[in-house]
């Protein structure tokens, strides 16, 4: 029968289009966006992030994130310039080293804490002053902060880089060396400081507290990804001001930050207190304004990177800071 | 009742349908077979990739411990080399009891293997029984386990590695790892469903060219036959070489049978008018001859006139009119005579009157009734117009007029009726005779061509089945009556 023939057509058409179309539907409720890994090291200003993912505050944000967990400032640079991470947890120094050293233009979103004294230049005993350190061997993590809290402390003290010898470790290899007096002095943060200081064998010759609002911890996020992720970073930004609101009301939340950091949480408390200033949420919008807090310290650690030849040249601030707001961009 | 066209067209797609059916559902067999073989190729594809990459960079953590000494600085190795998407924890694990020393996740550094969850701890412990790699699959979390130990392994120098005899725990996210695999797959589809697309739809469009389209032009020229036939347009229902194909042999011989049929349908037509006129010859004959006989008559009558003076005029003049007006039959008979023999299926359709044409045909054929003693009795409605070729129509009357004559002729009851039905859509012309009916049996066949119940010499047998061609080509139907009591023969006709 003609009509059934031609019904039946229609109807197989019909049938393999909507099946191609709930196939592709299922398919797609299948794919969801990658989370977004912020990688981060030992300090105790990034343990927030890992309070955040461990409270599901990301979550409940509405942001899939996922925290990857490396030793030192020089492994997340590393990481982020190898696609591992989208984030970046660090300070300013190394987002201008991957500016200038990568194709990438990591782009800072948001400000986590100052460092008021926790990032230490520590000597043997029995050098008490940095000026004692002239001709001496000193560790640093070459591309990290380390190199710009040397040369200013330095420079306070009418010397340069090149008037001591550097000699290029990770934290964790310079603790080794320091401890078995192979460096006259390190270039350290807690916990690794902490303990260092806990042996006695060390001394504090200079520190962050010297150059305050200096040493800024940021996240930055490659440009190219601000766009489809923005809603992603604000919830990021969000669910960290809710970490540290939590931990003032929880003392589980300061247990659970020490315990990844293998100290005693009197002493991560004590850390947080003294010698690291934690950014509150209020504070954010005004480090960001142009030729604010954040422009100004782009400028001005750019600058010393370039005299100590960590970069090869400056560049403009404004293009370091995302000055677009994101709390209404959405998912 | 759908148009001719409209019926052709709807086997068109008939025809379409039925052959394209089979191969949408071979299609779409092989499309759900294509779709799972290539999905299972997919998917085994990736966990190839993901075991090489997992592989790789567990070789890589036993190349790290075997040069690594410091566990600060292994760990530090791990951490770096794991960072990478999809390795959600990475463990190393030593001593007795178990401890975690190294992994991704600082939180657990320290812990007995009795803090971990028990799928790790199971795992483990598994893995360290056998002394081979163990894994295991959860589909529902996307997440693949794998426990190995570490080798045995020495320093250049001879000094045993730290971590000698220990074990590596890994958690990979197979989430992404899988919907990737299923995008592949659902791209591949897409192409394969394309590539079937395109070749249905080349099928089809070759189908409809080659085989559907001559095939439907076939059906539409047969099934409108006559009609077309008759049109100007004869060459358009010719099929055609439109090209070369298997339809070639089919195409050219329908064409070459469809023109012999339709010359041979013209001879017909001609024949059978002339086998009517041929039957109709005798009535002429009388017809031409009364009005000769009263010219000869009148003009004897006037010579005798004029050869007896004084003359009389007026009684002269009277004469003369009725030679002129009998002279005007005579010609009124040649000009029909004419008009009916020529060939008139170029004619086009017009408006005629009905009474004019059954008048025209009585014209010719009521002397031979009456020579018979036939009564002929006529009921024309006078301004009944229908729309045809009017010779045909006369062609058609005629027929049927010699056939009642022939069957009446040699009845004691001899009488012939013509009347005529007028309804909304059509016309009914009834020609009625005098005689019994016709038998079921050969009512069957009285409409074939060259059947006839007359004697050799007789008829041709083919006046029923022409008449019948013409009145379908004008839409109408040409019917025996099997229920009037007497031989009725129906021309119906739609109204103009």
């Amino acid at each position: 029968m003609p009509s059934f023939c031609r019904k039946s057509v229609l109807g197989l058409a019909t049938l393999a289009t909507a099946t191609m179309t709930c196939f592709f539907l299922f398919l797609t409720g299948c794919t969801r966006k990658p989370p977004l890994r912020i990688g981060i090291g030992i300090w105790p200003g990034y343990e927030f992030l890992y309070l955040a993912q461990e409270k599901d505050f990301f979550k409940e944000e509405g942001a899939d994130v996922e925290i990857v967990e490396l030793q030192s400032p020089t492994d997340i640079r590393h990481a982020f310039e190898e696609g591992h991470i989208d984030i970046m947890a660090t300070t300013v120094v190394e987002v201008l080293v991957v500016r200038d050293q990568t194709k990438l233009k990591p782009v800072i979103f948001t400000v986590l804490d100052y460092s008021s004294g926790a990032d230490v230049v520590l000597g043997q005993s029995p050098i008490r002053g940095l000026a004692q350190l002239k001709g001496k061997k000193v560790a640093i993590e070459a591309g990290s902060l380390n190199g710009y809290l040397l040369s200013e402390g330095l420079k306070q003290n009418g010397l340069k880089l090149t008037d001591v010898t550097l000699v290029n470790e990770n934290q964790v290899a310079m603790v080794k060396s320091f401890e078995d007096r192979k460096v006259d002095a390190v270039v350290t943060f807690p916990p690794f400081s902490s303990n260092l200081l806990k042996s006695g064998k060390a001394k504090i010759l200079f520190s962050s507290k010297a150059i305050p609002m200096k040493i800024v911890d940021v996240l930055s996020i490659d440009q190219s990804k601000i766009q489809s992720r923005g809603a992603d970073l604000a919830a990021v930004s969000r669910a960290f001001s809710k970490a540290q609101d939590y931990a003032k009301n929880h003392p589980d939340g300061y247990a659970l930050m020490a315990a990844r950091e293998g100290v005693a949480a009197r002493e991560f408390i004590e850390t947080l207190k003294s010698d690291i200033t934690m950014v509150g949420r209020q504070n954010i919008g005004n480090a960001f304004v142009p030729g604010g807090l954040i422009e100004g310290v782009i400028a001005e650690v750019g600058k010393t990177l370039v005299e100590t030849k960590e970069i090869t040249k400056t560049c403009d601030p404004k293009q370091v800071y995302l000055q677009q707001d994101l709390s209404d961009a959405k998912p | 009742m759908p148009s001719l066209e409209q019926r052709s067209k709807r086997r068109f797609g008939s025809i379409q349908a039925k052959l394209l059916l089979p191969i949408i559902v071979v299609a779409a067999g092989l499309l759900g077979a294509g779709s799972l073989g290539l999905n299972a190729l997919v998917v085994s594809m990736a966990k190839y990739a993901l075991d090489l990459r997992i592989h790789s960079l567990l070789s890589t953590i036993q190349i790290g411990s075997e040069i690594i000494s410091n566990t600060e600085s292994l760990g530090r190795f791990v951490s770096h080399v794991t960072a990478e998407r999809d390795i959600k924890t990475v463990l190393l694990l030593s001593g007795k009891p178990q401890k975690v020393i190294i992994g991704n996740k600082f939180a657990l550094k320290g812990k007995s293997i009795e803090d971990l969850p028990l799928r790790v701890r199971s795992l483990v412990n598994r893995s360290l029984r056998s002394g081979e790699l163990e894994s295991f699959e959860d589909r529902r979390e996307d997440r693949y386990f794998m426990a190995i130990p570490l080798r045995d392994t020495f320093y250049l120098g001879g000094t045993q590695t730290k971590l000698s005899g220990n074990i590596i725990f890994l958690e990979v996210d197979t989430h992404k790892i899988f919907v990737d695999a299923r995008w592949a797959t659902l791209q591949g589809l897409a192409f394969y469903m394309a590539l079937i697309g395109l070749m249905l739809g080349f099928l089809t469009a070759q189908m409809r060219r080659l085989l559907v389209k001559p095939l439907g032009k076939i059906t539409t020229v047969l099934e409108g036959k006559r009609q077309n036939l008759s049109d100007s347009n004869r060459v358009s229902n010719q099929v055609g070489k439109n090209d070369c194909n298997e339809l070639i042999g089919l195409a050219t011989s329908f064409d070459e049978l469809y023109l012999s049929l339709q010359q041979q349908q013209i001879l017909l037509m001609q024949m059978g008018k002339m086998s009517a006129l041929g039957e109709m010859a005798d009535g002429v004959a009388h017809e031409i001859n009364n009005p000769l006989a009263i010219i000869h008559l009148q003009s004897t009558l006037l010579k005798k006139t004029f050869e007896r003076p004084p003359v009389d005029l007026e009684k002269a003049r009277r004469g003369l009119d009725s030679i002129i007006v009998t002279t005007d039959r005579i010609a009124k008979i040649i000009s029909g005579l004419r008009s009916f023999s020529r060939n008139a299926d170029q004619d086009s359709f017009v408006n005629g009157s009905l009474n004019s044409i059954i008048n025209d045909v009585l014209g010719l054929c009521s002397e031979k009734f009456k020579m018979k003693g036939i009564q002929l009795k006529i009921e024309v409605p006078p301004d009944l117009q229908v729309r045809c070729r009017q010779v045909q129509i006369e062609q058609v009357l005629l027929s049927l007029l010699n056939n009642a004559f022939d069957a009446i002729v040699g009845l004691e009851d001899r009488w012939l009726r013509v009347e005529v039905a007028s309804f909304s859509d059509r016309i009914q012309i009834l020609v009625t005779d005098s005689g019994p009916g016709i038998s079921a049996e050969i009512a069957e066949k009285i409409f074939h061509p060259f059947f006839t119940t007359k004697e050799v010499g007789q008829g041709t047998g083919l006046g029923l089945s022409v008449s019948k061609g013409i009145i379908e080509d004008h839409q109408g139907r040409l019917y025996f009556d099997a229920s009037c009591a007497n031989t009725r023969f129906v021309i119906e006709l739609p109204r103009s």
